[in-house]
């Protein structure tokens, strides 16, 4: 019995160990308008080369993110439409990319607070 | 009772602090001529290596919000990104005409200056951490991979 306890930890142990050291996420509040795209430059950075961007906000449906490179906003992906579950918003990114997010919302304007997840993801 | 209330107590004021905090004020946004004027004012208070100075016109457009909004001080972020393309680009081009004395200047402001940018991301610092590292000991490969990933819409005058 005690081996097997001994046996389970070292397994628990080796999965916690198997967690990307530089996975990354964050809690975000998100101002959207109506109509109209927000630009934000809070920069985040990959440092794991083919992480993704995902995230899920506190109410799905009524805004949607896009990634987009802080100095150039022609580079960027497509609007996402944010949901209550995690969601992929930009996919395979190189190590060293600077990204920035970009807001909006076909239906109504206000704020609202979620998660985002990057490198190592 | 009593016990009960006193129970639930810590937790209203929890959710009361809560609430407080999000009534924190709406960030203040801008527009692209706003934003145009800011990249001017902002990136003469950075220093720029010789050959290495952005046009501020073309990095105004390509990176402001358009017919669209910016949250005031978004110029920063893309001055702070923008100068360390400058100098780990740079930083390359005094190595490749064997001018060391930039290239020295260049390594000082790579090791000092761009690791303290961005306060905000964290990840980003680490990473200007380790380029510096290893662009001492001779090893640009961090700086390019930054430089492939960030800098390519950048116009030099």
């Amino acid at each position: 019995m005690k081996r097997a306890l001994v046996g389970l930890l070292a397994v628990g142990f080796a999965m916690l160990s198997a967690v990307p050291a530089q996975a990354a996420s964050t809690t975000i509040t998100v101002p959207f308008k109506h109509n109209q795209i927000t630009w934000f430059t809070t920069a985040r950075t990959i440092t794991v080369a083919g992480s993704n961007i995902d995230a899920q906000v506190a109410y799905g449906g009524i805004m949607q993110l896009a990634w987009y490179k802080c100095g150039d906003r022609n580079t960027r992906g497509a609007f996402v439409r944010m949901e209550e579950t995690r969601t992929r918003v930009g996919s395979n990114f190189k190590a060293g990319t600077k990204f920035c997010l970009a807001s909006n919302s076909p239906y109504t304007s206000g704020t609202v607070g979620g998660t985002l997840w990057w490198s190592g993801n | 009772m009593e016990r009960k209330l006193t129970a639930l107590l810590p937790i209203s004021l929890v959710a009361v602090a809560l609430l407080a905090g999000c009534a924190t004020p709406q960030p203040q946004f801008v527009d692209q001529g706003q934003y145009a004027k800011a990249v001017r004012d902002s990136a003469s208070k950075l220093t720029w290596p010789d050959g290495r100075t952005p046009d501020l016109d073309v990095l105004a457009e390509k990176s402001g919000p358009g017919p669209d909004k910016a949250p005031v001080g978004s110029e920063r972020i893309v001055l702070e990104m923008t100068n360390a393309c400058a100098w780990y680009l740079g930083w390359e081009d005094a190595r490749k005409r064997g001018d060391q004395a930039a290239e020295s200047t260049a390594l000082k402001v790579m090791d000092e200056v761009l690791p303290k940018f961005s306060p905000e991301d964290p990840d980003g610092q680490r990473y200007a951490r380790e380029t510096a590292a290893k662009a001492k000991a001779g090893n640009g490969s961090l700086a390019a991979d930054y430089v492939a990933n960030n800098c390519e819409s950048v116009v030099w005058k």
